[in-house]
């Protein structure tokens, strides 16, 4: 369980618990792999 | 180098014992000499981790392969984030509440007292000479731009390293390290910039793009499914994902970052700011590099970058090398011409033919310079490429004085922070893991804050002075070192594999996880040896991780079930 003292950066926004933390850096990073892989198609040989 | 560009060099310098002293006073005991008194915010243990994952080759390196190659390398840091979500969810804490000094020392508490010290002795000798290679590498390169002796640079850059970690401690180390890598972020942004800015102004960045990206550079992404191919997305994300486990979960350079943290939340959020922020990082290098091979269509570059080799080459084979470079030129020209009107041609019919011919003459222009390559590595009498030379070339060529000072200094951070965080962990893990020990095993009684923080420091200026001599005598030992290097990277994965048995299998098999990490390391060194003894090519060393773990977590539980139904029976 978390403890108070144990809070992502802000409490009273979205990121209020961890887990919406670790699904936002997940959801990021398959947002930069779906770009990258836009990037190399616009500009594949 | 010009005064103004010195006057940075001197700025750098300057700042970081200004840092160095100003955070690293007032150390009383190991607490505060190797984990910082636990204090630090997330954003200054965020950049210290990834100026320690930085290196001097990060930044030189890696654009020269974007150069080279293209921006295939990327995918291997794909698993990066979802790494971090993982140790924010499982050893982070771990660590965190265990109160432990060394990633190892947790490992006595569920696996016993033989599989800390076997995994922290891995760490060791895996570890001892890694600092030789990032402190030689920029060296080589920093001495041949400079013309400066080799040895003096080795010096600079492993005495300096040295003194002031040994002075200052981590909370100093990680203080510079913010720093450092601010420097680093700078001068990667400079260069970028630098290298659009010097892109002819008939040719604007899109049409730069789609030049490069008619060579392939900027192939970011492979699907293909071949296991021995170390730059796909499914390399990347499997074999990279245990590998990125393996270095920020087990490895004391990165795991004593993160330990100096002034509660859980800010050691969490300093991988989580990693999480977001590694690949930009990396991309907006790679990005450099790929725009520097579109720059050189339009500035002809050296037919060697390297111009110690490119003499030496010149002086062995004047007759060739000549004939050589009369090609190179006409090469380039046709190259030149066609990049142009391949760039002008956005949207006309002609555009695919315009295409062929710019990528025909390209190829073209390739091959005169592997040719080049490859006679400078007959007169060398070794493999050898001149990678690591494209960046140094540009900026010593083409940017303005400061600018130059600043990329210098980038490139000395980059090195010199990751100098310090590999002598921070091997002083760490000889001091807690052996030393004090072993020591309280002949000495009763505690010792003193000053007899450890003594210990400390010794620890540092041993493993300093291993690094710099070794780097010093790289000429000689090169295969060597870099053979145990090579062998030191055997154990992520085993080491990983007993961090998995401690933590997810404390009753079942953290008890044999020493025969475990033994078992996991001979099952690397056979994937990596059988392969090369048959003369085929293996499967990529990103999965040598994934074998480790996987090994020594099985052997484990095994060895585990088989005692506890021995000593079932044995009650029975």
């Amino acid at each position: 369980m978390e403890t108070s003292s144990d809070q992502p950066p802000s409490p009273r926004g979205f990121f209020r618990s961890w887990r919406r933390l670790y699904a936002a850096v997940l959801l990021t990073a398959f947002s930069v792999y779906v770009l990258l892989f836009v990037f190399s198609r616009i500009f594949a040989p | 180098m010009q005064l103004l560009d010195w006057i940075v060099v001197a700025a750098y310098f300057g700042l970081i014992i200004t840092v160095g002293y100003w955070t690293g006073r007032g150390n009383r005991g190991l607490e505060d000499y190797f984990l910082a008194r636990r204090s630090m915010p997330w954003y200054a243990m965020g950049l210290s981790v990834m100026a320690t994952q930085a290196s001097a080759i990060t930044l030189v390196g890696t654009t020269g392969q974007a150069y080279v190659d293209g921006m295939r390398f990327i995918q291997i840091y794909f698993a990066l984030p979802i790494a971090m979500v993982i140790l924010c969810v499982t050893l982070v804490p771990l660590f965190y509440r265990a109160r432990v000094f060394t990633a190892y020392e947790y490992l006595e508490q569920r696996c016993g007292p033989h599989t800390r010290s076997l995994t922290s002795l891995l760490f060791l000798f895996g570890r001892a000479l890694s600092g030789a290679v990032v402190i030689y590498a920029p060296s080589v390169v920093l001495s041949v731009v400079f013309s400066l002796d080799e040895t003096l640079t080795i010096l600079i850059i492993g005495g300096f390293a040295t003194i002031y970690t040994a002075l200052g401690g981590m909370r100093a180390v990680m203080w510079v390290e913010t720093w450092q890598m601010l420097i680093i972020l700078l001068g990667i942004l400079f260069c970028l910039g630098s290298v659009i800015w010097g892109l002819p102004d008939e040719v604007s960045l899109g049409e730069a793009l789609r030049l490069a990206g008619s060579t392939g550079r900027l192939e970011t992404l492979s699907f293909d499914t071949d296991p021995r191919q170390t730059y796909t997305v499914w390399t990347g994300l499997l074999g990279g994902l245990f590998l990125m486990l393996s270095y920020f979960g087990c490895d004391q350079s990165q795991v004593q970052r993160y330990l100096t943290g002034r509660s859980l939340r800010e050691s969490r959020l300093s991988l989580i700011f990693n999480a977001f922020a590694k690949l930009p990082v990396q991309f907006v290098i790679l990005l450099t590099g790929a725009l520097l091979f579109v720059f050189y269509q339009f500035e002809k570059p050296p037919v060697l970058f390297d111009p110690v080799t490119l003499a030496e080459t010149r002086a062995a084979e004047p007759e060739e090398m000549a004939a050589m470079e009369a090609r190179y030129e006409t090469a380039f020209a046709e190259r030149r011409t066609a990049a142009l009107d391949y760039a002008e041609a956005d949207g006309a019919t002609s555009e695919a033919a315009l295409r062929e011919r710019y990528v025909a003459a390209d190829l073209a222009f390739q091959e005169t310079r592997a040719e080049a390559v490859r006679t400078a590595a007959e007169v060398k009498g070794e493999p050898w490429s001149d990678t690591n030379h494209v960046f140094p070339t540009f900026v010593f060529t083409q940017l303005p004085p400061g600018v130059v000072g600043l990329i210098l200094i980038a490139v000395l951070a980059a090195a010199m922070s990751t100098v310090e965080s590999e002598l921070s962990a091997l002083s760490t893990a000889s001091v807690v893991d052996f030393y004090r020990r072993f020591r309280n095993r002949f000495v009763r009684g505690p010792t003193s804050d000053r007899h450890d923080l003594i210990a400390g420091r010794i620890g540092i200026l041993f493993w300093g002075t291993v690094a710099t001599g070794a780097a010093l005598y790289m000429g000689r030992l090169g295969s060597a070192v870099e053979a145990v290097n090579r062998v030191g990277s055997f154990f992520y994965g085993p080491i990983l594999g007993a961090f998995v048995l401690a933590a997810v299998f404390p009753s079942r098999g953290a008890r044999r996880a020493f025969p475990a990490v033994l078992s996991g390391v001979a099952a690397v060194w056979a994937a990596d040896l059988i392969p090369r003894s048959l003369g085929v090519e293996g499967i990529s060393y990103l999965y040598y991780n994934l074998i480790g773990t996987a090994v020594t977590v099985l052997v484990g539980l095994v060895l585990g079930s088989r005692a506890r139904a021995g000593a079932g029976e044995g009650n029975g």
